[in-house]
């Protein structure tokens, strides 16, 4: 196995709230890990450390270590813009900018340089939205507004716009609670086909998608890891009872 | 064990282990009533476990009804997955020792004539011996005893030995008393009494997985059956 980020005795607080704590946890490459937990339970403050989103969160304060690949991303040579390139996001609500299809992939490569030129760039977005998936579905349409697609196509172009600036790691925060179940199909098949090349990491609360796409998922629960495991494991067999109360719906 | 926030998921799996426990109940019945029939030439208990063995068959639909409707509403897991998974191999090993005791009891009945059959007594302890299993293996379930149900599994190979020796012994009487038919028939009562072991040795695996996780897989005494 090789780890993709060493994550150790991370903790997080707000304030002098805590809001996760002693965190060390190895994300391996090149698969999904789904972290799952009842709300309030760390999950997406843990992914948001991993990109330093909590960074622009006043009183925010973060101890231990997160290496990725060799990299300490908290050190003081790290460019968290930089660092954002190689580990992107998608959020719970699609969030394309007010812009043409084309424009909200090309908006990454041309923020970091990524296209020598128009032809370069052309490339780029059309790369990035056929790895998405969508191509087919926008292609004589990619000066029409992206806001304009349906909810699974947004996402899909902010998938898109994740990839244009070719990351490592792609962070998912609930990517699919708005979405129906076709929409959120094709968002699975696609972090399914994305995974060959990227790391993923999704925050999730239905069980179901856990299961359905992860190979390793983790269980926080009020701030803790509990449970890190093969998600067949967790599923089957969990090993701590935390996680089978969570996981077959008994915590009261 | 913590109940689930759903009541209505407590009912469903409440519901599917009562039925469990009701066909276990049933099959105690049912081999009791055939083991009797055997050593007392009672065709009237035969008739009875006859009867009965339809019940087994029409629980074990309802099982496999209400477990596939859980799986479809509740998308179970961890344990009320293993619990599932179980309750459908479980009633099918009931409704099989169900048919095994029904094929015994039709056989006795055929036997009823034969009141000189002086090996009655040895197939009636191999019954008895098969029949503490299944309570055995019932308890393990009932009490969700992981010891009880290991025991359950290990002991097989006296049921296996039973049957060997009762095996030689019937060949011995079929050579002496040339009563072919009979003979045949008391044959496939023993290995019908033998199956039967290995239903309840099942029910043992299921209820240890069920509970743990994890399927025996250990070895365990065997013996050489003859066939």
């Amino acid at each position: 196995m090789t780890s993709k980020f060493r994550t150790k005795k991370v903790e997080v607080s707000y304030g002098d709230k805590k809001a996760i704590r002693d965190i060390s946890l190895d994300i391996e490459k090149n698969i999904i890990t789904a972290l799952i937990g009842p709300s309030g339970c760390g999950k997406s403050t843990f992914l948001r450390c991993l990109n330093r989103m909590n960074d622009v969160i006043e009183n925010c304060s973060i101890k231990g270590s997160i290496h990725l690949d060799e990299q300490d991303i908290y050190g003081p040579d790290i460019d968290p813009v930089e660092l954002r390139a190689r580990v992107g996001m998608v959020f719970q609500k699609a969030n394309p900018f007010p812009k043409s299809i084309f424009d909200n992939i090309a908006y990454g490569p041309r923020i970091h340089g990524l296209a020598s030129n128009d032809s370069e760039l052309k490339d780029i977005v059309h790369n990035s939205l056929e790895k998405a998936g969508l191509m087919d579905e926008v292609k004589d349409r990619l000066n029409d507004q992206a806001t304009g697609l349906s909810g699974g196509q947004q996402q899909r172009i902010c998938i898109a716009r994740a990839i244009a600036v070719s990351p490592e790691v792609i962070l998912m925060d609930e990517p699919c609670s708005a979405l129906d179940p076709i929409a959120t199909a094709k968002i699975e098949e696609l972090m399914n086909e994305l995974c060959e090349s990227y790391t993923i990491i999704i925050v999730t609360h239905s069980m179901q998608q856990a299961a359905r796409v992860s190979k390793k998922t983790a269980f926080f629960h009020l701030g803790d890891l509990i449970e890190y495991n093969d998600t067949d494991k967790i599923f089957t067999q969990p090993e701590n009872q935390k996680t089978q109360d969570y996981i077959t719906g008994r915590f009261g | 064990m913590t109940l689930h926030i759903s009541s209505a998921y407590n009912e469903d799996l409440i519901y599917i282990n009562s039925k469990i426990v009701e066909m276990g109940g049933l099959c105690e019945q049912i081999i009791n009533n055939t083991n009797l029939s055997i050593r007392d030439n009672n065709v009237q208990l035969a008739e009875k476990a006859v009867l009965l063995d339809e019940k087994l068959d029409f629980l074990e639909n309802e099982i496999n009804e209400s477990v596939i409707k859980a799986i479809a509403l509740r998308q179970p897991v961890a344990d009320d997955l293993r619990v599932l998974f179980s309750a459908i191999k479980i009633s099918g090993a009931f409704e099989r020792v169900g048919d095994l005791c029904k094929n015994i009891a039709k056989r006795t009945q055929l036997l009823s004539d034969e009141y000189q059959i002086d090996i009655r007594r040895e197939i009636f302890e191999l019954g008895d011996k098969v029949k503490k299993q299944l309570t055995r293996s019932i308890n393990s379930y009932t009490n969700q005893d992981i010891k009880l149900a290991t025991k359950v599994w290990k002991n097989d190979y006296k049921i296996d030995q039973m049957y060997t020796d009762l095996f030689e012994n019937l060949l011995v009487y079929l050579k002496k008393k040339k009563r072919v038919a009979s003979g045949s028939h008391l044959m496939i009562i023993a290995k019908n009494y033998e199956r039967i072991g290995d239903h309840t040795t099942h029910i043992g695996e299921m209820t240890h997985f069920a509970i743990t996780g994890e399927n025996l897989v250990a070895i365990r005494p065997k013996v050489n059956l003859p066939v």
